[in-house]
Order: structure tokens, then C-alpha cells, then sequence
């Protein structure tokens, strides 16, 4: 029982940087169904990104280690700087392609995300490289539970982030303009809706989300690589469909659900097969209820 | 608001003069920059590229690049220096009758000239770490005159636009089987001369000088033209092409390399005209293609008498390539096929990803029978009836060695697979796979049960990959999970995209440059797979129907994007009109 405790515990944490992965997944898909296979990238750079800033303050303040300082900038920069690639992959790589045949925007998003991933492998680093802790290693035992700090903080931080967008895509104009153009773009730019801009409004919130996700998985994981956003991404989005993609609860739901099933695969079945469990889920679902646990919906 | 088109009476007839004669004036300074920088371009060739004394680990470099090399930069460049004046001269004598399509050329011409020299000192100043102010005033030089070229190019684009290309008519028996045989020794030559420049440098020009030269005889129709030839003498093209292939062992003097590299670029033609049938012809995306490779390789390691293996049952090896392989990898194709095949597009592409994920990690924990990480190795050569195909044999004095055994193995298994691969595309199959492709709806309301004919271009591009992969386990001796990871999925994917998109030729040589630019620039191999990503980027956006497209595709692929830009056109002019 305590064993099941603590594997339930570990995977609702990893379901939380899996969440916030998802939630881009499922705006994008959502507004312009594109399946934005470098979204995973965005994550990996978030975590590099946060990787970096650490060390620029290292040189520049002395950081060493758990900051609060250090943890609030880091998560900022990532969150301010990972849009930058979200947008820049909207405006160069997918809007030109928007009236393309399908195909096209998929392997361009696929050719995108090589190219992300080798950017840093050769201009940063092959290899995996320590993230700093930057939050408290503090241990709670709870029961014969033992709950870390950071795991609440992560499930906290991504649990407030979704109410956020929830509460911005269901209260304000611009949200209201983002459920308009996913439910149909043509006629919200008739309706005076700039729909280049809502989509690429879905594109910054969704890599931002996906940059603060990636700082996360480095604090959890305690190590990043240019690989990571491969594997997390493909996860991600088995989760954004498992919820039913396009549904912002869907997609939180369904990364909370797969970081358990995960979790609890990889117990049960042996490390070595974590990964399998997770895409022979994906296929299941697809293939017995390709509309996901709370159906597909579009934004909101 | 579209201007008039034809005005009658003198006042048009005097305006559309002095509109010729405004073209003329416009013309005419275009019409000198040609000339001139082919000439500057010339002299660019003849100054000095490199100061003596660049030293790459104490050997002087200037030896080397600053002589005419065979093949060499600085003869590519005088090349396209000259064929700019040749071509530029021959426009000023018809200033008369110009076209935009000459203008295009001299552009693609320009743009060669610029980048070649350009090509070269980036390789000098970035691998080679020579300091930039060794290299010399030469391709700055020549540089420049491609600029002027350039610009001689882009004032032509005014004049008006040339008919299509056409094919060329026969004139008699004997040109159309001489422009044959031109055409095949040209391309065989350059293939030989490919392969013989050696330094990355050199070989970089090179690639970007044919490159050049290829999109202006392009631009200007001749392969077009070449088509007409081709088509009336299909089968003296194929015989000459088979022989110059299979002499291709023996210019290589005894040096087996580029045969093994020849060898591997054979297997890829062989996966890639698989997943073309899949991506190409059906429109379904494979993210995971390379699992059927797998399956295929791991099947023949199986069966093929390895020593490093767990599990060994002998099945002679022309049964496993052409039957046992293949089979496997099919019902796998099929088995995965069967229940996502229904699916939207796009979840097909993750669905096929996440299996190939799982195939390869199920290979790599799968001890008892696939040795997991070690993979299986110690794969003999295949023997048939006694004779080891790994000992060669010798023809008329000369000696074949193994690898060139491989090799003509594979032409047979490449005309085989083009065989299957025409006679279906013209089949009724064929035909269900381009209606599905292009609109499933209708192509499910003629009658076509799409979920069947989606299976079948699965099934049959998986069996094709199986049956290159049985042959690549015994080429490379040895098999790993390693060895089919999502990387090489996505570089079969770049062989088809690059080549064309449905088109088998185009993916044949889409196949042959990714395998031989990796190992022509081993130098550049960290950045291999960035150079793919920015690729596949690049060509969707520019060049979605690839370098040698299919006439069908490349309609339907520009097509929507006409339409659009037609159907907003509309718009904007109901708007100025209110």
C-alpha cells in the first residue's frame, strides 16, 4: 500500500511537466490542427534555457544551489524567452505552409524539431549536463510516504497555471477570440478577429508553458539533454489525446493519468519498458476512443 | 485593377512601341553585366585563391587548392565563368526575342558562381581554421562577377514569359540514341568525378557547381527535352545504364570504399522507394519506417547463421531476402496498419512513431532472443548453392570483389522493386492510392474502400523495407537496435522529400546524395542532422515538390497555394472596386 502511495505520488508528479507540455499541444492542435512535433523542443530548450541563466548568475552573482532569487529568474527567463522560438516556428516554418496540403506542416514541423535538437547538441552540448536544485530538498514522510517539497510545488505551479489559462481562455476578449478561431477561422476573421495574431498568441502561451514545464523536468529529473524534449513531447501529446485533444482539462487530466500509468508500468514491468507503456497507451487510445477520455473539444 | 490587355487603333499601336522600346532600354544594360561578369568571373579563377603559407598541420595547403585540380573549385568556376559569357553573348545577338525564362537561367548561372567560391572559403575558414585574410583576391573575385551575372539575370525577368518546355521531337534515330548515350556518360561522369574529389572544400564546389549547373539547363528545359529521347528508347537507356553500373567495380581500381558506400546508397534507394509508395504515393505519413527495416534486418540475422546470437535457424538466403524478410516486416506493417490506418492523417504519423519507439526498444530488451544493446553480429555472408557471395569472382581477367557482389545484388533488387513500383502506380491500386491521397472523401464515395487500399501501400512499403534490411544485415555484418533509431526514419524521410515527393527517380537520386554527402563531408558529421532538419524546413517551404518532381505532384502541391493567393486576388479586388 505505502509502495502504492509513492508511485502514485511519483507519477502525479511527472504528470505535472507532462501537463504543461500537453496544454501547448492541445491549444495548437486545437486552433490550427497541426500536430507541432517541435513542441517537445521548445520544453528542452526551456530547461537549457534555464540551464544557462543559472549560469550566467552563477558567474555574475555567485548562485550556487537552492536560490529562491535564482528559481524566480530562472523560471522567468525561460517563460519570456521559449515564445521567441514558439513564434518565430509559427511565423517562418508553418504560417507560409497554412493553405499547404497536410503533409506539408507535418514534415516541416518534424524537420523543425531536428533541427531545435541539433542546435543545441552542436552548439551547446551532446552530453547530459547537471541542473542546479534550485529549490529546497526538503523530504516530508508521510505515512511511509516520502513526499519532496518540489514534487508539491511542481504540481502546485502547474496546477494554478492551467486554472490561469483556463480562467483567461473563458473570461477575456482575446480568449474569447481564441475560441472563436478554433471553432471556425474563417468566420472569426469575418467577425473582425485578427487570426494571425490569436494563433500566434496560442503559440507564445503554449511555449511558454512548455518552457516553464522544461525548467520543471530539470529540477525533477535533475539533469537535461538535448534528447529530452523528444521522448517528453511524444508523451505529452499521448496525453493531450488520452484527455481528448483540443481540451485544455483533457490534456491536464491526461498527463496526470499517463505519469501514473507510467509510473506504475515501470514498477511493475521493469524500468526498461516505461517507454513502451507509454506509446502502446497512445495507440489504444487511438485506436479504441481516438476522441479521448473527455472528448475532443476546441479551446476551452 | 488589371490594366487593359490590347487597345485598338494607332494610339495603342504607338504606346505598346514606345513600351517595346522602354523594355529594350531596360534590356540592354542587363545584356552587357552578363558578359562582364563572366569575364570578371574568369579572372577571379586566374588570381590567386590562396596565399602560400595556409598550413593545415604544417602541410602547405597552397600545393593543393591552388592548382586546376581535376574536378577542382577553381575549374568549376572558370566553368560556369565561361558558360555565363558563352550564354549572356548568345542573348545579345537575340535581344530581339527574349524571355523571362533565359533570365531565370542566367539568375540559377549567378547564384552557382557566387555560391561556389563562397562554398569553399567557409570550409577553408571554418574547418580548416585558415585565418580569412590567406585566402587570396580570387574568389572575391569571382564572386563579384557572379553578382554581375546575377543582376544581368534579374533584369531579364521582366521580359515576357517563355511557352512550357516541351519534349524534344525526333529528328532522327541516330540523335535521339546519341542524346542518350550523352546524357548517361555526362551524369556517370560527374557521378565518377563526385566520387574522386576528395578534399571537403573541393568537393563542396563541386557539388554546389552541379547543382548550379543543373537548375539552368533545368530552367531552360533541356531535361524536359531529354524526356522526349528517353521515352522512345527506354530500353537502350536502361541496358546502358546497367552496364555502366555494373562496370562501376571496376573504375574504382581496387579501392573498395566507395563501393561499400555505393553498396549502403543502394539499400536506402531500396527503403526509400518503399516509403515513397507509403508517403509518396498514398499520402500517409510513416514516422516509424524504419522499424520495418528493422524487423526485416533482424529477421535475416535470425536466419542467417550468425555467430553472436541466441537463436539460430538456417533458411537459405534467397528465400529470407525475397520471401521471409519481406513477409515479416508486411504483417507487421499490416498488424499495425490494420486497426490506425482509419485514423486522421496526423495521428497516423504519431502512431507510426510511437511504434517504431517500440519496436526498437522492445529489440533492446528482448535479451533471450535479439541479445538486447550487443545486438547480433558475426553475420556471414550469404552463400548460394556453395558459393559465399563474400569471395567475389573474376570476369574475363577482371576481379569482382564482394562488396560489388552486394552491389549487383541490389541493382537487381532496385529494378525488381522499380518494376513492382511502375506496373502498380499504373495499376487500379496505383490509381485508388493518388484518389485517396488527394481527396479521401471522394475517393471513398467512387467506390474505393480506402481502409483496404491504405493497408495494402502500408503492407507494401513495410515489405520493401524488410527486404533492404535483410540485405543490409548481411552488407554490414551486424545488427543493433542502434541502428534503426527515429534518426534514420526522419533521414529516409529527408531521401524522399529531397528527391520528390511520388516521383521514383526523384527519390532515387534523393537517396544517393544523402548517403554521399554524409560520407564525401565526414568532416561536417557533427552537423549532419541539423543540415537535414533545416532541409526538410527549407524544401517544404520552397520546394515542397522536391528536386526531380513528379508532374502530377508538383501540380497538386503548388495548387493550393494558386488558389489561395487566386481567391484572396479576388478579394482585394472586390474591395478597391467598392
Amino acid at each position: 500500500m505505502e509502495e502504492l502511495i509513492q508511485q502514485l505520488a511519483n507519477g502525479v508528479t511527472k504528470g505535472s511537466y507532462y501537463a504543461l507540455i500537453a496544454l501547448g499541444y492541445t491549444m495548437v492542435y486545437g486552433i490550427i490542427q497541426l500536430i507541432n512535433f517541435a513542441h517537445g523542443e521548445v520544453f528542452m530548450l526551456g530547461a537549457f534555457i534555464g540551464l544557462w541563466t543559472f549560469n550566467l548568475g552563477a558567474s555574475a552573482f555567485g548562485w550556487s544551489g537552492t536560490s529562491l532569487v535564482a528559481l524566480v529568474v530562472v523560471l522567468l527567463m525561460a517563460t519570456v524567452l521559449t515564445p521567441v522560438v514558439g513564434l518565430s516556428l509559427e511565423r517562418f516554418a508553418y504560417r507560409p505552409l497554412r493553405h499547404a496540403p497536410r503533409l506539408a506542416p507535418l514534415i516541416t514541423a518534424l524537420g523543425a524539431s531536428f533541427a531545435l535538437q541539433q542546435i543545441v547538441a552542436v552548439f551547446y552540448s551532446r552530453s547530459f549536463l547537471a541542473f542546479p536544485d534550485l529549490f529546497p530538498s526538503t523530504t516530508f514522510q508521510i505515512g511511509g510516504t516520502s513526499i519532496q517539497l518540489l514534487w508539491i510545488f511542481m504540481i502546485g505551479l502547474a496546477l494554478s497555471l492551467t486554472f490561469i489559462l483556463t480562467a483567461f481562455i473563458r473570461t477575456t476578449r482575446l480568449g474569447k477570440a481564441m475560441r472563436a478561431t478554433a471553432e471556425d477561422a474563417d468566420t472569426a476573421r469575418l467577425m473582425g478577429i485578427n487570426v494571425d495574431q490569436i494563433i500566434a498568441l496560442t503559440f507564445i502561451i503554449g511555449s511558454a508553458l512548455a518552457g516553464v514545464g522544461g525548467v520543471m523536468a530539470g529540477m525533477y529529473l535533475g539533469q537535461v539533454n538535448f534528447f529530452m524534449g523528444f521522448i517528453a513531447g511524444l508523451k505529452a501529446f499521448t496525453a493531450a489525446v488520452l484527455g481528448g485533444i483540443g481540451n485544455i482539462g483533457g490534456a491536464v487530466l491526461g498527463a496526470f493519468l499517463l505519469g501514473i500509468l507510467e509510473t506504475f508500468g515501470a514498477a511493475y514491468l521493469g524500468g526498461q519498458w516505461q517507454d513502451v507503456f507509454a506509446f502502446g497507451v497512445l495507440i489504444l487510445v487511438l485506436v479504441f476512443r481516438p476522441t479521448g477520455l473527455l472528448g475532443e473539444r476546441v479551446s476551452g | 485593377m488589371a490594366a487593359p490587355t490590347t487597345v485598338a487603333g494607332p494610339e495603342g499601336e504607338a504606346d505598346r512601341a514606345e513600351r517595346l522600346a522602354r523594355l529594350r532600354a531596360r534590356l540592354r544594360l542587363p545584356l552587357v553585366a552578363g558578359p562582364a561578369g563572366g569575364l570578371v568571373g574568369v579572372a577571379g579563377c586566374y588570381l590567386y585563391w590562396t596565399l602560400s603559407t595556409v598550413r593545415v598541420e604544417g602541410v602547405p595547403l597552397s600545393g593543393r587548392l591552388v592548382d586546376f585540380g581535376f574536378g577542382g573549385v577553381r575549374l568549376w568556376a572558370l566553368l560556369m565563368s565561361v558558360a555565363a559569357i558563352v550564354y549572356s553573348g548568345l542573348l545579345l545577338r537575340r535581344r530581339g526575342s527574349l524571355t523571362s525564362r533565359q533570365g531565370q537561367a542566367l539568375v540559377r548561372l549567378g547564384i552557382g558562381l557566387v555560391v561556389v567560391p563562397l562554398l569553399w572559403v567557409l570550409t577553408l575558414f571554418t574547418f580548416l581554421d585558415a585565418e580569412l585574410s590567406r585566402v587570396g583576391p580570387g574568389p572575391w573575385v569571382t564572386m563579384a562577377g557572379g553578382v554581375l551575372v546575377w543582376l544581368a539575370g534579374r533584369g531579364l525577368l521582366t521580359a515576357p514569359p517563355a511557352p512550357a518546355a516541351e519534349e524534344w521531337p525526333r529528328r532522327s534515330a541516330l540523335i535521339d540514341l546519341a542524346l542518350v548515350l550523352a546524357a548517361e556518360l555526362v551524369a556517370y561522369l560527374v557521378f565518377l568525378t563526385g566520387i574522386a574529389v576528395d578534399d571537403p572544400g573541393e568537393f563542396l564546389g563541386f557539388f554546389a557547381a552541379i547543382t548550379a549547373l543543373g537548375a539552368t539547363l533545368s530552367t531552360l528545359g533541356v531535361f524536359k527535352g531529354l524526356n522526349g529521347p528517353f521515352s522512345r528508347n527506354a530500353g537502350f537507356a536502361i541496358g546502358l545504364l546497367a552496364v555502366l553500373l555494373l562496370l562501376f567495380p571496376l573504375t574504382q581500381a581496387g579501392n573498395t570504399f566507395w563501393i561499400q558506400v555505393t553498396a549502403q546508397a543502394g539499400l536506402f534507394i531500396l527503403a526509400a522507394l518503399g516509403l515513397n509508395i507509403v508517403v509518396g504515393s498514398a499520402g500517409l505519413l510513416d514516422l516509424g519506417y524504419v522499424a520495418f527495416f528493422g524487423i526485416g534486418a533482424y529477421t535475416a540475422a535470425l536466419t542467417g547463421n550468425a555467430l553472436l546470437t541466441n537463436l539460430n535457424f538456417h533458411i537459405p538466403f534467397l528465400v529470407v531476402l525475397f520471401v521471409v524478410s519481406p513477409m515479416v516486416a508486411a504483417i507487421f506493417g499490416v498488424l499495425l496498419g490494420a486497426p490506425t490506418l482509419r485514423l486522421r492523417g496526423d495521428y497516423l504519423a504519431i502512431v507510426t512513431l510511437g511504434f517504431g519507439e517500440i519496436v526498437r526498444i522492445t529489440l533492446n530488451n528482448l535479451d533471450a532472443v535479439t541479445r538486447g544493446p550487443n545486438g547480433i553480429s558475426s553475420i556471414p555472408d550469404p552463400v548460394i548453392s556453395g558459393w559465399s557471395i563474400g569471395d567475389g569472382f573474376s570476369f574475363g581477367g577482371a576481379e569482382i570483389t564482394g562488396n560489388a557482389v552486394y552491389l549487383y545484388l541490389e541493382l537487381i533488387l532496385i529494378a525488381f522493386t522499380l518494376t513492382v513500383i511502375y506496373r502498380l502506380n499504373d495499376s487500379r491500386t496505383g490509381r485508388a492510392w493518388v484518389a485517396v491521397r488527394e481527396d479521401e472523401v471522394a475517393a471513398a464515395a467512387m467506390g474505393i474502400n480506402t481502409t483496404t487500399v491504405k493497408l495494402l501501400a502500408f503492407g507494401a512499403g513495410a515489405w520493401f523495407a524488410g527486404m533492404a534490411g535483410a540485405a543490409n544485415a548481411h552488407l554490414i555484418t551486424q545488427v543493433s537496435p542502434d541502428s534503426f533509431t527515429f534518426a534514420i526514419s526522419v533521414l529516409i524521410l529527408a531521401m524522399v522529400v529531397l528527391g520528390g515527393l511520388g516521383n521514383p527517380p526523384g527519390v532515387v537520386l534523393g537517396a544517393i546524395i544523402l548517403t554521399y554527402l554524409p560520407e564525401k563531408l565526414r568532416e561536417f558529421s557533427d552537423i549532419r542532422f541539423l543540415v537535414f532538419g533545416f532541409a526538410l524546413v527549407l524544401m517544404m517551404r520552397f520546394r515542397p515538390e522536391g528536386l526531380l518532381p513528379s508532374a502530377r505532384r508538383r501540380r497538386e502541391l503548388r495548387a493550393t497555394g494558386e488558389t489561395a493567393a487566386a481567391e484572396s486576388q479576388q478579394l482585394f479586388d472586390v474591395r478597391s472596386g467598392t
